[in-house]
């Protein structure tokens, strides 16, 4: 090629491979994704191209979907199973996949929403209730043939909650939507404020609680399809919040973790983490454990007394996701090295380690 | 790296679609409009530079000059020819390069601050939820990414029944209005190694411009579109002979 060509091109490839890089950062766009299958002893870690099946005992890989990176699959969301043994995998490549959790075999998959699927889906009986960012909820029957959508005025990216009758949608567009989970059809809906990202947690008196990015977090009765109490965070929240007996634990964006009385929204205590809170806590070992984007791991009383669980170097980098109890273990999704999970004993020390 | 741009981008493009109704293909517009206002100083000095090497191609000098420095073995002497032509008639010609120089942080800033705007990941909107600072900014996300028929958070195509496969309208008008702005720059004279590396810039530029909004957000191909016709409008509109220095012949 000529010098002249070359000296034109060069700025103008220069340009195309920094737009390059960053659309690539773009599709690793979020953290590992975790779930646990107590029957199979298997936890699934969803990250970027691969759904990892892991041996809970030694972390050692079962299986790998798909087993080479294939066109734009990547995937986040916790992959969910239903009762009939299928692995659902929500692909940010506008896919939802269900997979054989024995074997990591592809059974069938939708490609009919116009978007990703960043939150998981969920199995209520007979069908599949999957949150879509175009603004979706695609009902599915339970080997993927579409049933009925279900539109909001915003994307769909949290997990919907149920109580096996009833599917609770929560969408960006700030609305509560409760769903009939044999029709699909609308029951009620609710405007509270602010944008949803975290799923509902529903708890066994029929309140929903849900936090969102107007700094509150909402108890929403389900029976009189009202909010029973709202409480004031000092930041936008984003994970959901974990309901353990008559207390709500919740972080948000401003690094503080609250505890709430469930049934008043009265504030127990509160702890500042020093880190962005994104993840919802998990309960490991009668302790509440929760990561924040500085990289510090806490452990919590429920008292309000914390104490910060040092990581090896090794695994130090932010902690978006949410802490997942599995068997004995506590797992912990990774973004910043090579590893994507590691397995804490009840020691606090690192049993194993996952690098895909 | 280009934070101090992206940032202030960012907020201003959520600033004007809290303006305009929510309408977000609006605000690339209007905001494009800006950035045009803004660079103003400098285009107008890319236009005028170009105006001066179009009329040098003109000039007898420079054509005599051509003529007696023909051939490679006379390149060196040529070149010395030109840049003292240049000085003589008080032309730089590197003037045209600093506009382009700086449309490119532009570019990518505009890239960064579309992408993280509408915030298509968790950590996209985690990285807006930080960047951003006005105040109703918990109800104004997710910010609405359509626009007529486009979703601008995604590479844009028309689906027309009928036809097996979506149009890329905007790539399509981004590279026609890519040709006739880079075209308007470029000099006539095909001699000139200048003019020719131009010319190669008006038909790779084009194609990459084309390709660039043919596989990214549709928001950053609005831009594209916007940018040019301001562009174009503004070489026509600098054109146009001033009434104020018309010059009447005088009466015999």
């Amino acid at each position: 090629m000529k010098k002249k060509h070359l000296l034109t091109l060069i700025p103008l490839i220069a340009l195309s491979l920094f737009l390059s890089a960053c659309g690539s950062s773009v599709a690793a766009g979020s953290w590992p994704g975790l779930s646990f299958d107590e029957a199979r002893s298997l936890v699934y870690v969803a990250n970027n191209q691969a759904v990892h099946a892991l041996q809970i005992e030694n972390g050692l890989e079962r299986w790998q979907f798909p087993a080479e990176p294939q066109g734009a699959f990547t995937t986040h969301a916790s992959p969910e199973m239903t009762d009939d043994d299928q692995l659902l995998v929500s692909g940010y490549d506008n896919i939802l996949y269900s997979i054989n959790p024995d074997t990591g075999a592809q059974i069938w998959t939708f490609p009919g929403a116009s978007n990703r699927y960043v939150g998981s889906a969920l199995a209520v009986g007979e069908f599949i209730f999957a949150p879509n960012a175009d603004q979706r909820l695609y009902i599915l029957e339970s080997r993927g043939a579409l049933v009925k959508t279900f539109a909001s005025q915003d994307p769909q990216w949290s997990q919907p909650a149920s109580n096996g009758s009833v599917v609770y949608l929560a969408a960006m567009d700030a609305f509560i939507y409760a769903i009939d989970a044999q029709s699909g059809s609308e029951l009620w809906k609710l405007q509270i404020e602010g944008t949803i990202v975290g799923s509902p947690v529903l708890g066994a008196d029929g309140l929903l609680y849900v936090g969102t990015f107007d700094q509150t977090v909402f108890a929403i009765n389900t029976a009189s399809r009202r909010e029973t109490w709202h409480f004031d965070t000092q930041g936008w929240v984003w994970g959901s919040p974990l309901l353990v007996e008559d207390q709500l634990y919740v972080g948000d964006l401003d690094g503080i973790f609250y505890a709430l009385d469930a049934s008043t929204g009265e504030e127990l205590w509160r702890i500042d983490t020093g880190g962005a809170i994104t993840g919802t806590p998990a309960l490991f070992n009668d302790n509440l454990i929760i990561g924040n984007e500085a990289g510090r791991l806490f452990s919590i009383s429920f008292d309000g007394r914390s104490r910060e669980i040092p990581l090896p170097v090794d695994y130090q980098g932010p902690l978006y996701g949410s802490p997942l109890v599995a068997g004995e273990f506590l797992l912990i999704g990774l973004t910043a090295k090579e590893s994507i999970v590691i397995a804490l004993d009840a020691d606090n020390n690192v049993a194993w380690n996952f690098v895909p | 790296m280009l934070d101090f741009i992206i940032l202030p981008f960012t907020n201003a493009l959520v600033f004007i679609y809290s303006l305009l109704g929510e309408n977000f293909g609006l605000a690339i517009i209007v905001f494009t409009l800006l950035v045009r206002v803004v660079t103003y100083p400098f285009n107008a000095q890319q236009m005028k530079s170009a105006k001066a090497m179009q009329e040098l191609q003109g000039n007898p000098k420079w054509k005599a000059m051509q003529q007696k420095y023909k051939g490679k073995e006379h390149r060196e002497k040529l070149a010395q020819e030109q840049m003292k032509l240049y000085k003589e008639l008080g032309i730089n010609p590197l003037a045209g390069c600093l506009p382009t120089i700086i449309q490119i942080p532009l570019l990518i800033a505009m890239y960064w601050a579309i992408t993280r705007a509408l915030a298509s990941t968790p950590l996209q909107l985690l990285d807006l939820t930080r960047g951003i600072s006005l105040d109703n900014a918990a109800n104004l996300i997710p910010l609405n990414s359509q626009f007529l028929w486009m979703d601008l958070g995604q590479p844009e195509r028309l689906i027309i029944p009928g036809i097996p496969f979506g149009i890329p309208v905007l790539a399509i008008l981004v590279m026609i209005s890519s040709y006739f702005q880079t075209k308007m720059m470029t000099p006539a004279n095909p001699n000139d190694q200048g003019a020719q590396m131009n010319r190669m810039m008006s038909l790779y530029m084009p194609l990459l411009m084309a390709y660039i909004s043919y596989i990214y957000a549709a928001g950053l191909a609005l831009y594209f579109v916007t940018s040019n016709v301001l562009s174009i409008a503004q070489y026509y509109i600098s054109r146009r002979p001033k009434a104020a220095t018309a010059v009447i012949p005088p009466a015999k």
